[in-house]
């Protein structure tokens, strides 16, 4: 858990991670299923165009990982990972971006969001676009690729620059939200 | 360098404008003169700001009386270049100038590929600038605008005129 917590507090450009399995191939595909049964809505302005479920904490489908994400223990190895507390309060949707879909940079900072999560439920190949980008002043300075049951976490803040990168073809489907403090 | 059938129509277009807050006139110029600003070179200016925007400008001159008795004085312009991957987003946090607004499209150009324009009003309207060849519209009053993200279907470069004057209809 030390080298979690140095690896995210010594990460260029913000603080973030990279937990990879942080669910089993099995769970990440049956939580992309149960995502696929979902009704998605077309989000689209000026920084977007993808889409979106509507909100999962208390969607049955999704339950057992909101259980998760709310519980103490998660709450402490949050802790540990990052030295930021959090609550009880997440936010949790789907999201999907199909062919030209893209989210432009921007740093996520809304009243109470302390971390922001991606859990990718597919893999998608490099020409395929669809990895988060994060930015150093007008730069890219790192881009992950959706791997499935793969989680991201970074700290919420004004550095905290981030964007998705157009889909070229193909499908990106993840699992994205806060963690409130 | 008008179309014949605009000119003379400016005090009704103005009213219009007036009114409505919004005017387009397709083939605003005669085709020869659409023609030959397309051909006009540009000393583009790169602006890479992700958190506002990607795009290249050039100061443009594009003012004639016609204009200037439709907007009430003389408008500065500038031609946008938009490659794959450019934007301009939406920054209220900025100071967008107060006035009229013009684009004159230089192309046509297949909204789907993105880098469509759209201007928002006082009331929170989006309006969707048409992306005809050789269209002009005018607005009044917008509260800011933005262009939407260019995609990969995009084949060249989206170019248009924009156009600003600092007045109160």
């Amino acid at each position: 858990m030390i080298s979690l917590y140095k690896s995210f507090r010594a990460a260029k450009p913000f603080p973030y991670l990279i937990i990879d399995e942080f669910l089993s191939q099995k769970k990440s595909k049956e939580l992309l299923l149960a995502l696929q049964k979902e009704k998605f809505t077309l989000k689209e302005s000026d920084l977007f165009t993808f889409w979106q479920s509507s909100e999962l904490k208390e969607n049955p489908r999704f339950l057992k990982l909101a259980r998760v994400f709310r519980s103490s223990k998660w709450k402490q190895r949050i802790f540990e990972m990052t030295n930021i507390s959090i609550s009880s309060e997440i936010d949790l949707f789907g999201s999907l971006y199909q062919n030209t879909n893209h989210l432009l940079p921007h740093d996520d900072q809304l009243a109470g969001r302390k971390i922001a999560f991606v859990f990718f439920l597919n893999t998608l190949k490099k020409n395929q676009g669809g990895r988060l980008r994060l930015f150093q002043k007008n730069n890219v300075r790192k881009k992950i690729t959706p791997v499935r049951g793969r989680l991201v976490l970074f700290a919420v803040s004004s550095r905290s620059v981030h964007s998705v990168e157009e889909v070229y073809f193909g499908k990106r489907w993840a699992l994205s939200g806060w963690f409130h403090g | 360098m008008v179309n014949p059938w605009h000119e003379g129509k400016e005090e009704s277009i103005f009213q219009v404008l007036t009114k409505e807050g919004i005017v387009t006139l397709f083939d605003f110029l005669r085709p020869d003169e659409s023609a030959a600003l397309r051909k006009k070179r540009f000393s583009f200016r790169k602006k890479n700001y992700v958190l506002q925007g990607k795009y290249a400008e050039a100061l443009a001159q594009f003012d004639d009386d016609f204009l200037r008795r439709i907007a009430q004085g003389k408008m500065d312009w500038k031609v946008l270049r938009f490659n794959h991957q450019d934007y301009i987003v939406r920054n209220d946090k900025t100071s967008f100038k107060k006035g009229v607004y013009a684009i004159y499209q230089l192309q046509d150009w297949d909204d789907s590929c993105g880098g469509y324009v759209v201007f928002v009003d006082e009331d929170g309207n989006h309006i969707r600038v048409q992306s005809r060849k050789n269209t002009l519209t005018i607005i009044k009053n917008p509260i800011s605008f933005y262009v939407k993200y260019v995609n990969h279907l995009a084949r060249g470069k989206r170019e248009f005129l924009l156009g600003n004057i600092r007045c109160h209809l």
